[in-house]
C-alpha cells in the first residue's frame, strides 16, 4: 500500500470509521505505523471529524424534532413578492367564501319565500270565491224563508207560471244597434218573467253577477253571487215592472279564479208587452 | 539524516547499538500509540501498551525472531495488536471469574476542562470552514461521507461527481480546516 492508493481510495478516512476490510485494515495499519504523513492525515481527519460530529449534534439539538416540522416552515422558502400573493389569495378566499355562502343561501331562501306566496295567492283566491258562493246561496235561502213566510214579493201561485224567454248572446259588434238580437213580449198578466241566459261553452265561473241596463246606460237592476248551474244556461228572474216597453242591455259577468268579475256574454233586448 | 531502511535497522539493533533501538521507538512510537488508541479507545492504556510493544519488540529483535527485517513494521504492528487482544482477554476472564465489573474496568477518564474547551474550538473552526465551502455540494459531500458514513461511489453517483473531483473537496476541506487549527494553534 502506497501514498497513492491511500490518497485516491481514501483509506485512512475510511479506516477511522471503520469502513475497511480486515486485509486493508492490517496494510493501512502496516504502512500508517511508519509513515508520519499519513499520520498526520489521520490525526487531522480524525480531529476534523469529530469537530464536524460536535457541530451537526449542536445543530440537531437546536432544530425542531423530525416528524415534527413546522407547519409553515416551507413559507420562508417563498420570495417576498410570491408571500404577498399567496397572503393576498388567502384573504380574498377568506372574504368570497361566507359572501357566496350568504348569497347562495340568499337565492334559496327567496326561491322558497315566492313559491310560498303563489300558493298563498291561490288559497286566497279560493277563499274570495267561496265567500261569495256562500253570500249568494245565503241569499237563496233567505228569499226561499221568505217565500214561505209570505214576505217574498215572488209569485207563490204555483197557476201563475212566470214566462220564460230565452236570450241569445249580442255579440259586442251588435250591442247598440237599433234592433236588438232578443225581442220579448211581456204579458200584462205577468208579474215577473224568467230570463235564461245561454252561455257559449261550459260554465267556466262558480259565480256570477249580472245587471240590466236601460237606453240610458242607466243601472235598473242588479245581482250578485249568482251561483253557476249544472245547464247550459243561467236563469234570472225578474219583476215585470222593470222593463217596460223599449231597449234595454243584460250583461252577465263571471267571477274569476283573481277574485275578480269579467263580462261573459251580453244579451241586448227589446221588450214589447201587452201591459 | 535520511533514514535507515528496516534491513539495516534491525542489523543494527542485533548488534547491540542501542542508538538502533532508540531508532525504532522513536520511527514507530507515534503509529502504534495510535493503533492501540484506536483499538483500546484509552489514550493510557494505549501509552501503556504501547511501552509493552516495543519492550517485547526489542526482545524479539534481539533474540533474532525477525525473519523478514524488511516487513518490519507489519511485525510491530503484530506485536501491538495482539497486546491489545490479550488485554481485553484478560479483563474478560477477570470480569468472569470475580463476577463483577468494576475489577476488569476502569472508567475512562472524563474529559478535561481544557479538553472541553479544546473541542469546542475545534467545533468552532469546523463552522467557520462549512461556511467559507461553496458550493453547497461541498458541504453535502462532507456531511454524507463523515457523519452518514455513505459509500463514497454512492455519493458521487447522486451528485455526478468523479472520484477526483470527491477526493480534491475532502482534501481541500480538510486542508483549510488544518489551516484553521494551526492559526488556533499559533493563539493559544
Amino acid at each position: 500500500m502506497d501514498h497513492r492508493y491511500v490518497d485516491e481510495n481514501n483509506i485512512a478516512s475510511l479506516y477511522l470509521m471503520g469502513k475497511l476490510p480486515p486485509d486493508e485494515y492490517v496494510r493501512f495499519e502496516e504502512h500508517l505505523v511508519a509513515c508520519p504523513d499519513c499520520l498526520d492525515q489521520l490525526e487531522l481527519t480524525d480531529v476534523f471529524r469529530r469537530a464536524l460530529k460536535r457541530v451537526v449534534a449542536e445543530d440537531a439539538a437546536r432544530s425542531p424534532l423530525p416528524g415534527r416540522a413546522e407547519p409553515f416552515a416551507w413559507l420562508a422558502s417563498l420570495s417576498a413578492w410570491q408571500r404577498t400573493v399567496l397572503t393576498g389569495c388567502a384573504v380574498l378566499l377568506l372574504l368570497l367564501t361566507p359572501t357566496t355562502f350568504f348569497l347562495v343561501r340568499t337565492k334559496g331562501v327567496r326561491h322558497e319565500v315566492a313559491q310560498l306566496k303563489n300558493v298563498s295567492d291561490d288559497w286566497q283566491n279560493k277563499y274570495a270565491a267561496e265567500r261569495q258562493s256562500r253570500a249568494a246561496l245565503e241569499k237563496q235561502l233567505q228569499d226561499l224563508q221568505e217565500r214561505a213566510s209570505g214576505k217574498s214579493s215572488l209569485p207563490t201561485d204555483s197557476q201563475s207560471v212566470a214566462p220564460l224567454f230565452a236570450l241569445n248572446v249580442t255579440r259586442g259588434e251588435e250591442v247598440g244597434r237599433s234592433e236588438p238580437a232578443n225581442r220579448i213580449n211581456i204579458p200584462r198578466t205577468a208579474p215577473w218573467i224568467v230570463l235564461s241566459l245561454e252561455y257559449e261553452g261550459e260554465p267556466a265561473f262558480r259565480a256570477y253577477q249580472a245587471r240590466l241596463e236601460g237606453s240610458d246606460g242607466r243601472v235598473l237592476w242588479s245581482a250578485e253571487h249568482i251561483p253557476a248551474q249544472n245547464s247550459d244556461a243561467l236563469a234570472i228572474t225578474l219583476p215585470s215592472r222593470l222593463l217596460p216597453k223599449g231597449k234595454y242591455l243584460l250583461t252577465l259577468e263571471g267571477l274569476g279564479p283573481a277574485g275578480r268579475y269579467a263580462v261573459v256574454s251580453r244579451y241586448s233586448l227589446l221588450v214589447t208587452n201587452n201591459q | 539524516m535520511e533514514e535507515i531502511g528496516t534491513g539495516e535497522l534491525v542489523a543494527r539493533i542485533l548488534a547491540g547499538e542501542r542508538s538502533a533501538e532508540q531508532e525504532l521507538v522513536q520511527r514507530y512510537s507515534r503509529g502504534v500509540s495510535m493503533i492501540l488508541h484506536r483499538s483500546t479507545g484509552d489514550r493510557s492504556l494505549a501509552e501503556d501498551l504501547s511501552q509493552d510493544t516495543f519492550r517485547i519488540a526489542l526482545e524479539k529483535i534481539r533474540r533474532g525472531d525477525v525473519r523478514e527485517p524488511e516487513r518490519l513494521s507489519g511485525f510491530v504492528c503484530n506485536i501491538a495488536r495482539n497486546l491489545a487482544i490479550d488485554h481485553f482477554r484478560h479483563r474478560r476472564r477477570l470480569e468472569v471469574f470475580d463476577g463483577t465489573e468494576e475489577i476488569g474496568s476502569i472508567p475512562a477518564p472524563a474529559p478535561s476542562q481544557l479538553d472541553h474547551i479544546l473541542r469546542q474550538e475545534e467545533a468552532k473552526l469546523v463552522r467557520q470552514l462549512l461556511h467559507e465551502l461553496q458550493p453547497e455540494r461541498d458541504r453535502e459531500i462532507l456531511y454524507r461521507f463523515y457523519i452518514a458514513e455513505e459509500e463514497k461511489a454512492q455519493i458521487c453517483a447522486d451528485l455526478k461527481l468523479t472520484s477526483l473531483h470527491f477526493n480534491r473537496v475532502l482534501h481541500r476541506a480538510r486542508q483549510r480546516y488544518k489551516e484553521l487549527y494551526e492559526e488556533l494553534k499559533g493563539k493559544v
